[in-house]
């Protein structure tokens, strides 16, 4: 009876329901037809036409960036336990699994961050096997190689650590600080004097070239100047015009420097055979953010060091002819251990020979004017 | 009801919900496929950031897919008549794991690098290889055809390579623009359009590119040595926080070949020339220059320009750069050269660094104008790549139809239509810059007469200053400059201000000619060559100016002028007087003064204790009877050309002043050495040496040059080096010399060929000859007791070695390596082995191949050793101690005479009566080479031949059981009087019954050769014909197989074909 109640009660709704969906079948249609116009066109508008799906696939790939900046100002607060495990997290799912997606240096961002913070917690085999890590994912960053560099020597680990640097001489033979730091490591083993000279030596010959500015009012040209102690010379297409008296003005970007004379070179006339004789400026420069030393030199001190003289052209310049010396960075502390091993191997003329060819001075951001 | 009513009823009763849903639910789910399929797309392809990512969006895959969905039936229609079976054109038939390839191909970013493992179809049988997907940026991967690239199993070859890439990016214009090189003469890697089948779908039209690697060098007949590699602008290639520019970073370059020799220093050479390149002086821009081919470079442009592309092999990537070892020098690789028009480059589009230095010499863009003016005349360059692109037509019509109807799914592949085009109008742009010759010029005269000429070029194209027309003849005296020491003069004269100081002075060069009335005619017309401005992508004119200074003029003066390229005449524009000169960024071309020659003598008894070094416009002259003695490692170093004429009685010497260390060597670079001679000459006591950045092996060595010739001189004791003498890329005669005592080889031939007749060696520690590469003719001489080899024949050598005598060495000659000697009326005796063939480097893929001809090779333990991979082909020769049975000398002038022999055979071994004259090549030469074109050469099969294809051993024709035959038509007339022709085919057979040569006269009965099927098919045999007089249509082989071959299968193979004409007395 209930089986037969039940199933009959089912009937009837079921009938009840077919008798709705008939009498509203029209309604139906259109809402229907309606609905799911209205849902593609807005799909069409916002998704395609302004970009809607591409701005949530942007956001998609964003994610993981704002949880990297999360752990970094749990890093900046010495939370480095919580800022681990947010980045143990944040590695694990991260979309970059290798070098060629479009996050590659977020996630480099990622492991150098965790490596340093297992550092802090000295966690040592964890921090070695994420630089390792680190290092896998791109070694063509020679960043990865110092991260991994400096954790190594924060355990202590020496051969590793000098191995790991001479990596990244090896990708930027002109890195200041690792070459401050591996010579620290050799010098502090007396009888590895050879090798201080010998890394030295690589530093010092590393070819490095320079960009340098030279502005006369509005008008600059740029030099490419090779940072190596010895005077270049340089004569280039450099319009001023006639009656112009102002700075001429040297821009370094953080290159100690020696700045030899500079010339003018006036232009020469159609039909006039004249000889032509060059204004010459061999007055001092006036150092912005460097100083002079006793040999005439000027040591930069920041990225903004720049050289001026004033200089009064009546018949105006079609060429300018300057020579120009870049020094490589030295720092005192380094000199005096690279002075020492080269006089220690008893190599005094080459000794001389670096000695005029270093300025104690010059600012590690030198010359970054490239784009990533 | 009415009727209308009644219809409106039934109409809407028609309208149900369940009908709008049946019909409206498989749209609504094809539409929502369609957005989440895009969506999924866009995302997948914006995992990367590279120029494909960032021109993609959603709309554009939906239209895609909407539109293959359209395209489909056709699709299908042509999918099914493209078969991996075809034997008609050349394809790829690859097999892998579909899932494996598959599942790689989807999770690209996890399983970068990873090695699926497959077979290639190679003739028949399946060959183990190895497919890993490839591509620099995102285009490559992220659609349903992806680029790979083939490794081969180890120990083997593909096609001759090991390594092999397929791109499926631009196809037809990146083959089109890849290789023009060659038009150009410019070596570049081999590429080819091949069809891809992967497990026997069609998978698509790929480009072929062999990879850049040593294999690459060797191919193309260069030295092995450095191929400094330049390649760092996309994720995972380019080195992070540092400078990008490759032409100012050197830590950013790595070798993609290099030279392992000693003096070799890796990438530090590159560092001495980057950091020339990068100099402010121009003694620092000619120092870079001399590293590099200026005409080279020239024609590297004109290729760009015809391209489109000078922008490409760019600052951050595609910069391939072979160092020669042979000279110092740089040549680059062309590398991925796009086809754009020349007239619309790219956004963000530049000059590299090292372009824009070049083009600071307007020599070079002027000789890149010159090049493209050749290739413009006729039509040249326009047709050869119309027959690319027609012959990609007729072979792949069909595929291309279908990649193209696949647009949008898969990298676009382009159109023969639109690569013509393009070529078409950088052309026609090309021609206006030729044209384009334009001159402003000013005449002044002073106070005292003086005129002073200003011209300044403005066009793009150079012009040719041939003289002047003055308004009368003077015959007035002058005076020189002041400081000047030349005598006064009269009548006009002229001076070019060639020190630039803008006053008639001393520096001043004197401008020759000849007066003429009212013309003053130069006898060398000055080229006034513009500037070129690099600073934006389309290349403008920078003007240069220039003076010149006139003395003895009357009136007015014109100049004339005339269009560098073109010859037709140009009007000079007028250039208002005290107008400024502007300063040109470029090297003006006066700067680089003539090095003047001179003549060193040497003579007497002379010390030489530091290098002499004759330049390439001087001479050496070395005296009869002089006696040089050289300190330790001191050489001479010639660049230009040497005479050196001992006599018998008064020799010239040249030994080591300290008798346990030795000189260096006696080096010949460069062409300016080329006709050199030295006669009567002892050289004893050298030890090779490092010059100019370049090794030299040998005690005395030819490098570049060609027809230097040593006559009657003596080699002994060399020490520490190598070689007594040696040759690279160079034409090196030796007559008559006699080699003693080799520290190591006592004559080394890489890459280099001439004339080694009537020496004797004797005594080398490793080889009495050895050669690499080379096709010198070695005649008439006498090896002895040498520790390895009498000769050693390698790497792809084609040398002819006729009437020797070899006793008494390790292996009498041994062959590598694809080498293939002809060893005719040698004498090989008492030698430990006397013939060996094998493959040595595994980059030939294959050994060698001797063909033996009227030789002796008797009294060795072992007369003939050959390995794996090798043949040989034995011609009237005697091999071993035969016993009675001593084979009868054979008539093989037809061989001998392209090498310029012609012999009177009348026994084996050496020989008296034989003369050497001009070369005189093969009438018809056919050769078969395992590559990308055609499967058979256009050869048909019929009958029981099953499969017709080219291989290593030649063109290969498979049996069934049943008699076959395959066949070419011809086009031979052979109809001169003076003549009579000799076909010469290179068979051998396996497993068949019989088979014969038959070849098919226009007219007339068949002319047949049996060939002997009893030999084992490694060893090939000539099978000769003479040919009547007359036309002949076709050329067929046939034969019956085994009924039960031991081997599997019976085969015919066809080595090399040749027909020859030779003189009708000769016999």
């Amino acid at each position: 009876m209930r089986g037969l109640l039940g199933e009959a009660r089912r009937e009837g709704e079921l009938a009840g329901v077919r008798r709705w969906l008939h009498a509203h079948e029209r309604g139906l249609i259109v809402a229907w037809l309606v609905g799911v116009s209205a849902c593609f066109a807005l799909l069409f508008a916002w998704g395609v036409w302004q970009r809607g799906l591409e701005s949530v696939v942007s956001w998609w790939y964003a994610r993981s960036g704002t949880e990297l900046a999360r752990a970094e100002r749990l890093y900046e607060a010495g939370r480095f336990e919580d800022a681990a495990a947010l980045l143990e997290r944040i590695d694990a799912n991260h979309p970059a699994v290798i070098v060629k997606h479009r996050l590659d240096q977020e996630r480099e961002e990622v492991l150098t961050l965790l490596g340093r913070s297992y550092v802090a917690l000295d966690k040592k085999k964890r921090a070695l096997e994420t630089f390792d890590t680190l290092v896998a994912f791109d070694p063509r960053n020679w960043r990865n190689h110092y991260a991994r560099a400096e954790a190594l020597r924060a355990f202590v680990e020496s051969d590793l650590a000098e191995a790991a640097y001479r990596e990244v001489l090896r990708l930027h033979p002109t890195h200041f600080p690792t070459v401050e730091t591996l010579t620290g490591m050799l010098f502090d083993v007396a009888t590895l004097y050879a090798k201080v000279v010998e890394l030295h030596q690589q530093y010092f010959n590393a070819w490095l070239l320079g960009s340098v500015e030279l502005s006369l009012g509005a008008t600059s040209v740029g030099l490419d100047v090779p940072v190596d102690g010895l005077p270049h010379a340089f004569d280039v297409p450099f319009e001023v015009a006639a009656n112009f008296a102002g700075d001429a003005r040297v821009a370094t970007h953080g290159y100690s420097a020696r700045i030899g004379e500079l010339a003018l070179v006036p232009a020469q006339h159609v039909g006039v055979a004249a000889p032509i004789v060059p204004a010459i400026f061999a007055g001092p420069w006036t150092p912005t953010a460097a100083k002079l030393d006793d040999q005439g030199r000027f040591a930069a001190a920041s990225k903004e060091s720049s050289f001026a003289q004033h200089v009064a052209v009546p018949n105006g310049a079609a060429r300018v002819r300057i020579e120009l010396t870049l020094y490589k960075q030295m720092s005192k502390d380094l000199w005096f251990k690279v002075e020492k091993s080269y006089s220690n191997r008893l190599l005094f003329d080459q000794l001389e020979d670096v000695r005029r060819r270093t300025v104690i001075g010059g600012v590690l951001e030198a010359g970054s004017l490239f784009e990533e | 009801m009415s009727a209308l009513d009644r219809r409106r009823t039934s109409s809407k009763r028609r309208i149900t919900l369940r009908g709008v849903l049946v019909f409206t639910v498989p749209l609504v789910a094809l539409g929502l496929y369609l957005f989440v399929a895009s969506a999924l797309d866009y995302q997948r392809v914006q995992q990367f950031d590279d120029w494909n990512a960032r021109s993609k969006h959603v709309d554009r895959f939906g239209f895609d897919r909407v539109r293959a969905l359209a395209r489909w039936p056709r699709v299908c229609e042509l999918e099914a008549h493209l078969s991996a079976e075809d034997e008609t054109r050349p394809l790829l038939r690859l097999f892998v794991d579909q899932n494996h390839f598959d599942a790689v191909g989807n999770d690209i970013l996890g399983r970068w690098g990873e090695e699926i493992e497959g077979t290639v179809d190679e003739h028949g049988t399946l060959e183990k290889v190895g497919l890993k997907l490839r591509g620099d940026t995102s285009v490559h991967w992220t659609t349903v055809k992806k680029s790979f690239a083939l490794r081969a199993d180890r120990g083997r070859m593909f096609k001759g390579y090991r390594q092999l890439a397929f791109s499926a990016k631009d196809v037809l214009p990146a083959y089109l623009a890849n290789s023009l090189p060659s038009e150009f003469g410019i070596k570049c890697a081999d590429t080819a359009v091949v069809p891809v089948f992967l497990n026997d779908r069609f998978y698509g039209l790929f480009r072929f590119t062999e990879t850049l690697d040593e294999s690459l060098l060797r191919r193309h007949v260069m030295l092995p040595g450095n191929v400094y590699r330049g390649d760092t602008a996309e994720r995972g290639e380019y080195f992070k926080h540092q400078e990008r520019e490759l032409f100012k970073n050197l830590a950013i370059w790595d070798r993609a070949a290099k030279n392992d020799r000693p003096g070799s220093t890796g990438t530090a050479a590159l560092g001495e020339w980057l950091g020339a390149l990068n100099g402010s002086t121009h003694a620092e821009f000619e120092e870079a220059m001399s590293w590099l081919d200026r005409d080279e470079l020239s024609r590297m442009l004109a290729l760009m320009l015809a391209c489109g592309d000078p922008f490409h092999m760019s600052g951050v990537h595609n910069q391939f750069w072979y160092e020669d070892p042979s000279s110092g020098l740089l040549h680059q690789i062309p590398w991925d050269i796009r086809l754009l028009d020349l007239d619309r480059p790219p956004a963000d589009s530049h000059f590299n660094r090292a372009l824009r230095t070049f083009l600071r010499d307007p020599r070079i863009f002027d000789g890149a104008l010159a090049e493209l003016a050749k290739q413009i005349e006729g039509g040249k360059l326009f047709a050869a790549a119309k027959r690319r692109m027609d012959e990609i037509e007729t072979r792949f019509g069909d595929m291309l139809e279908y990649e193209h109807l696949r647009e949008g799914l898969i990298p676009d592949i382009g159109t023969s239509q639109a690569c013509l085009s393009t070529i078409e109008r950088n052309l026609a742009k090309v021609k206006t810059w030729i044209g384009d010759a334009s001159v402003a010029c000013h005449a002044e005269r002073d106070s005292n007469g003086l005129l002073v000429l200003d011209l300044e070029t403005r066009g793009l194209a150079a012009a040719e200053l041939t003289g002047f027309r003055v308004g009368g003849n003077s015959n007035d005296e002058w005076s020189p400059p002041p400081g000047d020491g030349e005598v006064t003069g009269k009548g006009v004269a002229v001076w070019a201000d060639s020190d630039l100081d803008g006053v008639w002075s001393v520096g001043d060069r004197r401008v020759d000619g000849i007066q003429a009335w009212d013309t003053f005619v130069f006898d060398t017309p000055e080229i006034l060559y513009p500037g070129v401005d690099t600073s934006r992508p389309i290349l403008r004119s920078a003007p240069i100016a220039y003076r010149y200074f006139l003395v003895a003029t009357r009136g007015d003066l014109t100049p004339n002028l005339r269009s560098r390229h073109t010859h037709e005449p140009v009007v000079a524009s007028a250039w208002p007087k005290d107008s400024p000169i502007a300063a040109s960024d470029s090297w003006h071309p006066w700067l680089e003064k003539p090095k003047p020659g001179r003549e060193i003598v040497l003579k007497g008894d002379m010390q030489l204790t530091e290098t002499l070094v004759v330049g390439a416009t001087s001479t050496l002259t070395i005296e009869a009877g002089t006696h040089l003695t050289l300190g330790p490692n001191v050489s001479i170093l010639a660049k230009g050309k040497v005479r050196a004429r001992g006599t018998e009685s008064a020799p010239i010497t040249i030994t080591n002043a300290v008798k346990q260390k030795p000189w260096g060597c006696f080096a010949m670079q460069g062409h300016g050495v080329d006709g050199s001679e030295f006669e009567w000459m002892n050289f004893e006591g050298g030890g090779g040496a490092l010059l100019d950045r370049v090794e030299y092996t040998g005690m005395v060595c030819v490098h570049n040059a060609k027809n230097v010739t040593f006559r009657h001189c003596s080699f002994d004791s060399n020490m520490r080096c190598d070689d007594m003498i040696h040759a690279d890329i160079a034409d090196l005669n030796l007559l008559a010399c006699s080699f003693r005592n080799a520290n190591g080889d006592s004559v080394d031939y890489d890459m280099s060929g001439g004339e080694i007749r009537d020496c004797v060696i004797d005594r080398s520690a490793n080889d009495g000859c050895d050669f690499m590469t080379c096709w010198p003719t070695v005649v008439g001489c006498t090896i002895t007791n040498s520790l390895d080899k009498g000769i050693s024949v390698g790497e792809a050598s084609r040398p002819i070695l006729f009437g020797n005598t070899i006793e008494g060495c390790n292996r009498g000659i041994e062959v590598k390596d694809t080498s293939e000697p002809v060893i005719a009326h040698n004498s090989i005796r008492n030698c430990k082995t006397g013939i060996r063939a094998r493959l040595k480097n595994w980059r030939y893929g294959y050994g060698g191949w001797p063909k033996v001809v009227n030789s002796i090779v008797t009294d060795a333990k072992t007369t003939l050793e050959f390995d794996n991979k090798t043949h040989m082909t034995v011609y009237g020769s005697q091999i071993g101690n035969g016993g009675d049975a001593v084979p009868a000398p054979v008539d093989a002038n037809w061989l001998f005479q392209q090498f310029g022999f012609t012999a009177k055979s009348d026994r084996l071994g050496p020989i008296d009566a034989f003369e050497i004259g001009t070369p005189r090549p093969p009438l018809v030469h056919v050769e078969f080479a395992d590559d990308f074109g055609l499967p058979s050469d256009g050869w048909i099969r019929a009958g029981g031949v099953r499969r017709l294809d080219k291989r290593l051993e030649g063109l290969v024709a498979t049996f069934k059981r049943e008699h076959g035959g395959f066949g070419t038509t011809v086009d031979w007339k052979l109809d001169d009087p003076t003549k009579r022709y000799v076909l010469a085919v290179e068979v051998a057979t396996e497993d068949m019954l019989t088979a014969e040569l038959v070849i098919a006269p226009t007219s007339g009965a068949e002319i047949v050769v049996p060939i002997d099927t009893s030999r084992d098919p490694t060893r090939f045999e000539f099978a000769i014909a003479d040919l009547p007089r007359g036309s002949y249509r076709g050329l067929m082989l046939r034969g019956v197989p085994n009924s039960a071959p031991k081997s599997g299968s019976s085969r015919l193979y066809v080595h090399r074909i040749d027909v020859v004409a030779l003189d009708a007395g000769a016999r």
